[in-house]
């Protein structure tokens, strides 16, 4: 109980604490001077857009959260009775130490069954609009339930998890408290979706630097920052204060050594999707490596060098996106970029589950 | 009898002058290289194309060793062509035969292989380190063998990235995206002679006149709000002359790359790959004035160039332009009859043959032929 009342009080400090960032403007310009060079400073100023701090974050209506809620959604998270051999949870491969991802290149399920994607980090999933790689699921509540059932996962039909937790009395009666009900699939997707929507990170020096403090980041990070929302064109995609546009993208990572992956175009049916896959948030990146959806590239420095290249693989790929082009950066200028990545987005904190602690 | 016997000679009077003037029919091709390291479409290897059938493709060298190619030449009097590609390799192929000859790979202290030039006689390669690399070198390297034979310090901070061997082969005029300085170096002693600039940002595509008096050179014009454009630079006082630009386009905010002269000089031509328009200027007045635009069908990389004999424009789109009217021709693609897939490449260049001997290969940077004369071997 006590765990308990320290999780809702922090939980009511953070939401206070977004209420005032969002009455700061929504768009902050700053100006900054641009890559060093020769010519006179003046023509080199360009003008640059930064992202208004991260919005307040509110549970949807439709799954409002309460202590309880998110408190019994913790313990189902890390709880590996949900798979059908005991051995696998949710936090097998969404690893609070590993930023919520499980720094391998792909996801492990059952028995030693490898996934074909790597797995996507749960930080600020909560504001996520779709939900896998591919975008297939459209809310936290739906997706959480598909590696339950799915077979090379947790293997579990969703009858035999509803049968499973009704075994357990602590289970019973926490679904009682919570839903007024018996453990159902459903309810298994809500309390899941309440905790993972406490996964936040907002505090990084990026976004202290945003709510005013500009010493905040290094003059390196400061460096990248200006790039990342300037001439290095991360912010085509990594857009907003979420920094991400919640859209589809072909980035070029397909790996001919691993098996052909549509992406999104399985779940439109439209060319234009092929192997196009979600953009991510960045917050707390550095933690989670290897990186993008088949975890083919094992640092960011790869991840920016692949885009300093303009996302051009070995093989042709007519549906590469096409606001992708050579960037031109030079090595001090990827360095730079990494360091906003690594120093500028990442809070010290190894979890960044600020509230939950493993039961 | 005797009339049989001297029907038949004509007969092989005719076939044999048949032959031999189809041996010495020029063919008209453009080799373009893929897949482009800057982005492209297509397959890895060499699609070759013929100017004078519509541009359709002729063949298909398939080339599966290369990875993304930042730069070829070729050199008639050699029959030889040169690909740098992956970054750090540079390779020999032999225009006879399709046959690699050499190639050869850069360690990471040697700088890479960016977009590469011959000189006429095919003797020396000049091999920029890369836009990628702090390598301040051109290297200077053997042709024939792919040994490099010394290096040329340009770029105080690397990123040297393209190139441009003169017509005559006695100077190369290098730029870097570090540096907002022009080099010129003197094929003869290969050191640096001039310096032209300093130009808005960095140097991104140029090009030349063929009398070697003026430069044209993509840089980010943007930044002073020029719009869409080149500067000018005096090769003889090395200073900025013009800056020529869209200033009604002032709220163009991304650099553009690719920049061509057409044969005779009257128009220069500048990409403005992100908007997909071809930015036309009139150069028979100075500075040139702008006088129209094309558009383009994909956002690519940037790149323009023109056939020799001046009617031909091609942008790294695949398109091919009527360089007069200005009307869409034809699209490189990867089959035969014109249908298939677009190819799409900025790495290309026109080669003449007759018969299977190569006798001019044209200028793929867009450099004007006034005063060059004509370069057929």
């Amino acid at each position: 109980m006590r765990r308990l009342g320290l999780t809702a009080t922090t939980f009511v400090l953070i939401v206070a604490a977004f209420a005032h960032a969002t009455l700061r403007a929504q768009q902050t310009a700053v100006t900054c001077p641009s890559i060093p060079s020769s010519r006179t400073s003046a023509a080199d100023t360009l003008e640059i857009s930064l992202p208004s701090p991260l919005d307040p974050f509110t549970h949807p209506r439709e799954n409002p959260a309460t202590a309880a809620k998110i408190s019994l959604g913790r313990e189902l998270f890390f709880d590996s009775r949900l798979s059908r051999n005991d051995r696998i949870a949710c936090a097998t491969c969404h690893d609070p130490i590993k930023g919520f991802s499980n720094g391998q290149q792909f996801a492990m399920g059952i028995d030693g069954r490898p996934g074909q994607r790597h797995v996507p980090s749960l930080i600020n999933v909560g504001y996520s609009m779709s939900l896998f790689w591919d975008g297939r699921a459209a809310t936290i509540e739906e997706q959480a339930l598909l590696p339950i059932q799915n077979p090379a996962e947790m293997n579990l039909p969703l009858n035999e998890l509803e049968q499973k937790l009704s075994g357990i009395a602590e289970y019973r009666e926490q679904f009682e408290r919570v839903f007024g009900g018996p453990p159902s699939a459903r309810r298994v997707g809500q309390a899941l979706a309440a905790y993972e929507r406490t996964i936040i990170s907002s505090d990084t020096p990026f976004d202290v630097y945003l709510r005013g403090d500009r010493d905040a980041l290094s003059a390196r990070a400061t460096r990248g920052m200006q790039l990342f929302f300037g001439r290095a064109r991360c912010s085509v995609c990594h857009t907003g204060s979420q920094l991400t546009d919640n859209q589809f993208h072909n980035v070029g990572t397909a790996d001919l050594n691993l098996p052909d992956d549509s992406g999104r175009r399985a779940i439109t049916g439209l060319s234009k999707d092929h192997a196009a896959f979600r953009t991510p948030q960045l917050r707390e990146v550095a933690k989670t490596a290897p990186y993008m959806h088949n975890g083919s590239f094992p640092t960011l420095k790869k991840v920016v060098e692949h885009y300093n290249f303009g996302a051009v693989a070995d093989q042709a790929n007519v549906y590469r996106d096409e606001a992708l082009e050579v960037l031109y950066l030079s090595e001090d200028e990827v360095d730079d970029l990494v360091a906003f990545l690594t120093e500028g987005l990442s809070t010290k904190s190894r979890r960044t589950d600020c509230q939950s602690v493993r039961p | 009898m005797l009339m049989r016997q001297l029907l038949g000679f004509l007969i092989v009077i005719a076939c044999l002058n048949q032959l031999a003037v189809a041996q010495d029919k020029l063919t008209r091709l453009v080799y373009v290289t893929s897949l482009d390291g800057a982005g492209g479409t297509g397959e890895k290897g060499i699609y070759v194309y013929d100017i004078d059938n519509n541009h359709k493709l002729v063949r298909f060298i398939e080339m599966p060793q290369l990875g993304g190619t930042r730069g070829a030449c070729a050199c008639a009097a050699t029959d030889k062509m040169w690909i740098s590609h992956g970054n750090d390799k540079l390779l020999c192929l032999d225009l006879k035969t399709d046959k690699v000859l050499w190639e050869v790979q850069y360690d990471t202290q040697d700088g890479g292989a960016d977009r590469i030039g011959v000189t006429p006689d095919g003797a020396k390669l000049y091999v920029p380190g890369g836009w990628w690399s702090s390598d301040k070198y051109v290297k200077v390297v053997n042709a024939e063998t792919g040994e490099t034979l010394r290096k040329i310090e340009l770029s105080p901070s690397g990123g040297l990235h393209n190139l441009i061997v003169s017509h005559d082969g006695r100077r190369v005029y290098a730029g870097s995206t570090r540096y907002d300085m022009l080099s010129v170096i003197d094929t003869a002693t290969d050191e640096v002679i001039r310096r032209v600039g300093p130009i808005i940002g960095v140097i991104q595509p140029l090009t030349i006149n063929g009398s070697q008096t003026l430069a044209y050179i993509n840089t980010h014009l943007y930044r002073e709000g020029h719009g869409p454009g080149c500067e000018i630079g005096d090769l003889s006082t090395g200073k900025i002359s013009h800056v020529v630009g869209r200033p009604d386009l002032s709220d163009r905010k991304s650099r553009c790359h690719g920049v061509g002269l057409t044969p005779d000089e009257k128009e220069v031509w500048v990409v403005d790959q992100g908007y997909k328009e071809l930015h036309v200027f009139d150069n028979t007045v100075t500075p040139p004035k702008f006088k129209q635009v094309v558009p383009m069908a994909a956002k690519t990389h940037g790149w323009i160039c023109f056939s020799r004999d001046g009617r031909f424009a091609w942008c790294d789109t695949g398109e091919v332009f009527d360089a007069a009217t200005k009307e869409l021709l034809a699209q490189w693609t990867d089959k035969p009859d014109g249908q298939g897939q677009p190819v799409m490449s900025s790495k290309f260049f026109e080669v003449h043959f007759r018969g299977d001997d190569a006798v001019f290969v044209g200028q793929q940077m867009g450099v004007g032929y006034v005063g060059a004369g004509a370069g057929e071997r």
